[in-house]
């Protein structure tokens, strides 16, 4: 099985450089604790899912389409995977223009999108003949720029048309709640709503989470944009590396029907024990049942890193559906009882679909056990909420709407948007 | 890889854009040790081969061309000669070309009808002629940056005159910025708040976003400099560090004969314009061109009135602890001192509000400032 990656705007670019990093890393990690054959089945079939080797054994190509509206990020990351000289994005599968998106959710949508869609549906295409059997598309974008937001919605869109029975996922990067962007919100909610429609599973992640990790637990000093990418990256690759579950081998369909049951319900949000710095690696160890305590009380905290809970936290945390990925010695025999509590699952969902196991025996990252939880709950609904009130209060005074509809989106574009979004949360609120 | 061009209008336009050009080779040699025509270099230069009777440019290719002959994306427009001909015997005489100039003799009398009316009709196409070719030579043109002064009559007639010029002529250019000099309350022109109004009603309707600058503030900031320069006469146990004042001129002789008298304050100026740039010639962790400074900062389209702000204004040799004085620099930019014009916005509400950070500052260092400053803010 074989996934696609399209990169688009600078943070997806930049996520999806990490992500080739971090997997590539992985695979050629010494101590795996594994046999050498179930070692090489592993590493191949990881090898097989993100790069390929068709003009040279030693360097792989990643199986990714970078998208951006001008060139500087483009060119810094093939530059910067250029210098780590362990793999290589291939030659000529990059897009990108000169003149930006400028943070315009409409120029990304209306104007690049439909100049950009023949060149990268060609993109995609060459990618996806390359693949021996085409597991999915996941595509990595924000939801605060223009680009990201705008062309990446348009993108999805165009993937869910020409690759009707594909899979698509979609990981984006939702801002800090005080603002990188002004007009984030908007792109937010316009973004969204598209992305409802189009992607089967998009999974959110939260700068201001990321921060937290990066703060707390990776107690780095200073945190950077290249910390909070590598926790995403990590998380990411922990999530798609080869897993075998009752036996088989796991591929996206398996988790789209594990998590996604519902159309209503695509909403994903993602957590990762242990969360140590590099330092404090060698120190540290972990056993099955404390991981999953803390993965379970994570969860119910709404909270991405470890640490740091506001006691003071609502109301129980109720899923529609969870998946747990472990990676390390006895995984697969996994007594997962703290995560398995009737009560935190909707009543319409059966007990036998509520948690799904994913598992393999071999280190990841250099983890000796680790876990990740892939979670459809209520915990995306604070962020949603959030973000409409705030994008509603702004479009109550009509402010930045003119910038919108110097592209050709119109009022009632934000009403529908408003609306779908609107449904999102009171959705997720119901539980 | 976007460009933009700089109109300079009228002697205050000039003579600031003269200050421009100087302070942007300056920083981009800084930054170009290989004098190779790189992108960043291109937004504002073009590589032009002096072999070639028609000089025709080089374009950037893979961005390790060598420089040639850098030649400015500009258009310098006066009425009277005298600013224009010391531009074209100074230093600068390298980087512009005859055709990019625009000039009549006479003057416009401080006078916003003759600037806009008289001289607008006279040398539209001469000016519009001047605009399209500097646009041809661009990739991909994504802004004008006007300059010009609100009192006098030449920068506000005829620089109000190009904007709507720029505004019928370049519809898909929407990005046009003016860096509008106001005059201050002892300002020594008579007619400067007639000529002012006239030309605030064609700034409201022709431009994306207006940046009002006001010598009042400049002179103070320079002031403030200054007195940090000699305080304490000679046993200044921390002094300035040599070229670091925003109202520097660079010069490497250090000779302080050939600085004239604006300079200084044209300089800060200056300055704000390369600042503002920046992002979009070089890169960073979190780009940011001049698009979305106007998508961000205009809610509406008639509020477009941008007051800039400066921090910190000068570093001083030995440098103290580093995290006190990056907070300090967030907390003076939006002090009333540091902006450059005489306004205290902490008295008034803020509609938006961005910051534009150069330099060694890490994330977490901008996201405590953020935290500190949300508070002193009155929001909407």
């Amino acid at each position: 099985m074989a996934v696609v990656t399209i990169q688009i705007g600078q943070c997806g670019n930049q996520i999806g450089r990490q992500l080739f990093s971090t997997i590539h890393n992985d695979i050629t990690a010494k101590q795996t604790a594994v046999s050498s054959s179930q070692n090489d089945d592993y590493t191949s079939a990881s090898l097989q899912r993100f790069f390929r080797r068709e003009t040279d054994m030693h360097m792989p190509e990643a199986r990714a389409v970078m998208v951006d509206m001008e060139h500087k990020v483009v060119t810094r990351m093939m530059s910067e995977a250029n210098k780590e000289g362990m793999w290589k994005y291939g030659k000529g599968q990059q897009y990108f223009k000169n003149s930006g998106s400028g943070n315009n959710w409409a120029h990304g949508y209306l104007v690049h999108g439909p100049e950009a869609q023949e060149s990268v549906l060609e993109l995609v295409r060459r990618e996806a003949e390359a693949c021996d059997r085409l597991g999915g598309f996941l595509c990595l974008m924000s939801l605060a720029g223009g680009t990201g937001s705008g062309l990446g919605a348009f993108i999805t869109g165009c993937l869910r048309e020409h690759f009707a029975h594909a899979h698509i996922i979609n990981q984006v990067v939702a801002p800090y709640g005080d603002g990188e962007v002004i007009v984030q919100d908007y792109n937010t909610v316009l973004t969204l709503s598209r992305l409802h429609r189009d992607s089967d599973a998009v999974i959110v992640a939260e700068n201001e989470e990321l921060h937290k990790v990066c703060a707390t637990r990776l107690a780095h000093k200073h945190v950077a944009f290249s910390h909070m990418n590598s926790v995403l990256a990590h998380q990411l690759g922990a999530l798609l590396q080869p897993a075998a579950t009752c036996g088989r081998a796991c591929t996206l369909s398996d988790m789209l029907e594990a998590l996604v049951s519902h159309p209503d319900y695509k909403l994903l949000s993602m957590m990762h024990v242990p969360q140590v710095s590099n330092a404090s690696l060698s120190f540290s160890t972990s056993t099955w049942p404390s991981l999953l305590t803390r993965l379970q009380r994570m969860h119910e905290m709404h909270s991405v890193a470890d640490e740091g809970f506001s006691w003071a936290a609502p109301s129980r945390n109720r899923s529609v559906c969870n998946l747990l990925v472990a990676r390390g010695k006895d995984s697969s025999s996994l007594d997962c009882l703290p995560l398995t509590d009737r009560r935190s699952y909707v009543s319409w969902m059966p007990a036998s679909c509520t948690l799904s196991l994913w598992s393999h025996p071999r280190h990841y990252a250099g983890l000796e056990r680790s876990a990740l939880l892939l979670s459809n709950s209520a915990s995306v609904a604070s962020l949603l909420d959030r973000v409409v009130d705030k994008a509603w209060g702004m479009f109550s005074s009509r402010a930045y709407l003119h910038q919108y509809a110097r592209f050709g989106l119109g009022e009632d574009d934000f009403v529908n948007s408003f609306a779908v979004l609107e449904q999102i949360v009171h959705n997720y609120k119901n539980l | 890889m976007t460009q933009s061009i700089v109109i300079q209008i009228g002697q205050c336009g000039n003579q600031i854009g003269c200050r421009f050009w100087d302070l942007a080779l300056k920083e981009h040699a800084a930054n170009n040790k290989n004098r190779v025509y790189d992108t960043a270099i291109s937004h504002f230069f073009r590589n032009a081969d002096d072999n070639f009777a028609g000089l025709e440019d080089i374009p950037v290719g893979d961005g390790t061309g060598k420089i040639h002959s850098l030649k400015a994306r500009a258009v310098l427009i006066d009425m009277e000669e005298g600013v224009l001909s010391t531009i074209l015997k100074g230093p600068l005489r390298e980087i512009f070309d005859h055709k990019q100039l625009v000039s009549d003799v006479s003057g416009s009398g401080n006078n916003w009808a003759v600037g806009h009316k008289l001289y607008g009709a006279r040398y539209r196409d001469e000016i519009l002629d001047s605009v399209r070719r500097a646009a041809e030579a661009c990739d991909c043109l994504q802004c004008f940056l006007l300059v010009h002064s609100m009192g006098g009559g030449t920068g506000s007639g005829l620089g109000t005159f190009v904007l709507r010029l720029l505004q019928e002529e370049f519809p898909e250019v929407h990005n046009r910025f003016v860096t509008a000099v106001f005059p201050s309350a002892a300002d020594d022109v008579v007619t400067s708040p007639y000529n002012s109004i006239l030309a605030l009603r064609q700034l409201t309707e022709c431009a994306e976003a207006v940046i009002p600058v006001e010598n009042q503030a400049l002179q103070e900031i320079c002031d403030k400099i200054s007195r940090a320069t000699t305080a304490g006469g000679e046993k200044n146990s921390n002094p300035i560090k040599d070229g670091s004042a925003i109202s520097d001129n660079h010069h490497n002789t250090g000779s302080k004969r050939s600085e004239k008298p604006f300079d200084r304050m044209n300089n800060v100026v200056a300055n704000l314009l390369l600042n503002m740039t920046s992002s979009a010639r070089f890169e960073g962790s979190l780009n940011i061109d001049l698009n979305e400074i106007a998508m961000n900062l205009v809610p509406f389209p008639r509020m477009h009135y941008l007051i800039p702000g400066m921090a910190p204004l000068y570093s001083l040799s030995v440098v103290a602890s580093q995290p006190r004085r990056l907070d300090e620099m967030f907390n003076d930019v939006f002090s009333r001192r540091h902006q450059l014009i005489r306004a205290d916005p902490k008295q008034g509400l803020y509609l938006s509000c961005a910051l534009l950070v150069r330099g060694k500052v890490q994330l977490s260092d901008i996201r405590r400032n953020i935290y500190r400053l949300i508070y002193i803010i009155s929001w909407p």
